[in-house]
């Protein structure tokens, strides 16, 4: 990346150590959005205001990423989570194993580094965990090629 | 608006041209077009160049080599929908009745490997790659209505046994079921067979007026609809169709109701395969069935060469590989020719109406950035609609 910062949404940790997104609701037609928008993407409206997204989210649709941007660990999980039927945000699903890997499973918001720059900088980003305990320990990089996950 | 004829069509061999300029090979495939169409010491009205990569003025430095001078010359970028674009830019030319003759290129010289990312694509710098992107629709598909691994590589052994048969094919080979889904993973669960190549290529169509169509005898094959949409913002989970989606179903009901033709009217298609899901989602999209019967439509073999409804005979973008600002044009230079009967091992028996969609470029939170749908008939085709 480039001195241009990335237009990733903005987020804030709280003292209890909560990620919260801030994403903007729109009051004329109702849609939330994240990241923010003045204009609603929707409607057009000029009105918007903050709109605060937390955790948990459900696990939508997701992939596992092998061919990727040199800076990325390899593979990566990502994912839409939704929240509370008002919004998907996609992010990296990271301390993930293949069978927790399941459409409506919870996910946390965490922030952790996402990727590293041309000269090793480090992005912190906004990403999603798992939150329920999961006994396998069936890892991603050990079964990099199965087509079976969440074939439900 | 007035009719618009195709009356000439070249194309390149799609491949790597590492050793060659972008004017090099793409000046070929307007020598073929302009060959093709019989247009003798007739000049252009207009040209139009759909690329991505071409750089500044790439459509005058190709005209340049053939001395092809003077006219309004237009660089038309629109990711994978640059063809597409250029072909509606010179049908609105004509059709508005601005100009009689017009030249629609489609040609790329691509960078290796991933197509990188524009800089304020915020899902793209969190890992959303193009693969992804599709990998993550055929995800929500698989789960929505039971599409199959199996089913998706199946396109892609559709497409690599049509493109088998095309010379101007990047790749000719055939491959099997068990080779597209041990092939490695891209983003799963779309295998690398299952991903569209690097490809350099080139594609050049000649469009006229009737008046011009007749004095030069070509008034074979007629642009019925030409149709350019964007997307829309849709929410994932509140609204029945994602905007990708919604933006191909648009397009195409806005091609139907310009041609007075509906889906079953459609004997050869082309459509946006630069991922295997990516047909199957059209199929959906364009009306070939219902939602949710994609897979099923691939599995019963409907869209094979000797189907009813053969879709991407060219071999796709699977096989020919995907230039992206060629590709359109690559598209509409397949079905002319199948509307010619000049298809070769390829031809569709009595092939009458055809349809060419294309769609591409990420606009975070809208979806794809633009899709395109043309439908072509031979002179004698009534609407049984
Ligand atoms: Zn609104």
């Amino acid at each position: 990346m480039t001195e241009v910062a990335p237009r990733i949404g903005k987020w804030t940790v709280t003292t209890d150590g909560d990620v919260i997104l801030s994403g903007t609701n729109c009051p004329q037609c109702g849609e939330t959005v994240f990241p923010a928008h003045t204009i609603c993407v929707r409607c057009g409206s000029p009105d918007t205001h903050e709109a605060l997204l937390r955790g948990p989210a459900k696990l939508r649709s997701f992939t596992i990423v092998h061919q990727l941007p040199s800076g990325f660990p390899s593979p990566l999980v990502i994912g839409y989570g939704e929240f509370e039927g008002r919004t998907q945000v996609l992010a990296p699903i990271v301390d993930v194993t293949r069978n927790q890997l399941i459409e409506g499973r919870p996910l946390a918001l965490t922030v952790g580094v996402t990727r590293t720059g041309e000269n090793g900088e480090e992005f912190v980003t906004y990403q999603f965990t798992p939150i329920e305990p999961w006994e396998s320990d069936d890892s991603l990089s050990a079964r990099a090629s199965s087509q079976e996950t969440g074939h439900a | 608006m007035r009719d618009v004829f195709i009356i000439g069509t070249g194309i390149v061999p799609f491949g790597r041209y590492p050793d060659l300029l972008l004017e090099d090979f793409a000046k070929e495939a307007v020598t073929e077009a302009v060959g093709d169409a019989g247009l003798g010491a007739r000049r252009f009205d207009m040209a139009i160049f759909g690329h991505s990569n071409g750089g500044r003025v790439a459509g005058q430095r190709v005209l340049r080599e053939l001395s092809l001078t003077g006219m309004p010359i237009l660089n038309v970028e629109n990711a994978c929908a640059g063809g597409g674009t250029s072909l509606h830019v010179g049908w609105m030319a004509i059709a508005s009745g601005l100009h009689d003759l017009a030249l629609v290129v489609g040609m790329e010289k691509m960078e290796r490997g991933l197509i990188p990312p524009n800089p304020g694509e915020y899902e793209s710098f969190l890992g959303k790659t193009l693969p992804a992107k599709y990998a993550l629709r055929a995800r929500k598909h698989m789960q929505r209505y039971g599409l199959t691994i199996e089913q998706l590589a199946q396109v892609s052994v559709k497409n690599h046994s049509a493109g088998a048969l095309n010379p101007n094919a990047h790749y000719q080979q055939e491959v099997t079921l068990e080779e597209v889904l041990a092939s490695r993973p891209i983003a799963e669960p779309l295998t690398l067979l299952q991903c569209c190549p690097t490809t350099d290529g080139a594609a050049a169509l000649v469009i006229a007026s009737a008046e011009v169509a007749d004095q030069l005898g070509r008034r074979g094959v007629r642009i019925a609809a030409s149709v350019l949409k964007s997307g829309i913002y849709r929410n994932s989970s509140t609204d029945a169709t994602a905007s990708d989606d919604d933006l191909a179903e648009r397009a195409a009901a806005a091609a139907y109701e310009m041609a007075g033709l509906g889906p079953s009217d459609i004997d050869v298609a082309e459509v946006h395969d630069a991922f295997t899901i990516g047909e199957i989602l059209a199929y959906e999209n364009l009306g070939f069935c219902e939602r949710g019967e994609g897979g099923r439509l691939v599995d019963e073999g409907v869209t094979a060469l000797g189907g009813r409804l053969p879709v991407n005979t060219s071999g796709g973008r699977l096989s020919m590989g995907h230039p992206l600002g060629a590709t359109g044009v690559a598209q509409v230079v397949e079905l002319t020719r199948q509307l010619e009967g000049r298809a070769g091992a390829r031809q569709v028996p009595r092939a009458r109406a055809a349809l060419a969609h294309v769609q591409g470029g990420s606009t975070p939170g809208i979806g794809t950035g633009a899709a395109a749908v043309h439908i072509l008939t031979t002179e004698e085709t009534t609407s049984v609609h």
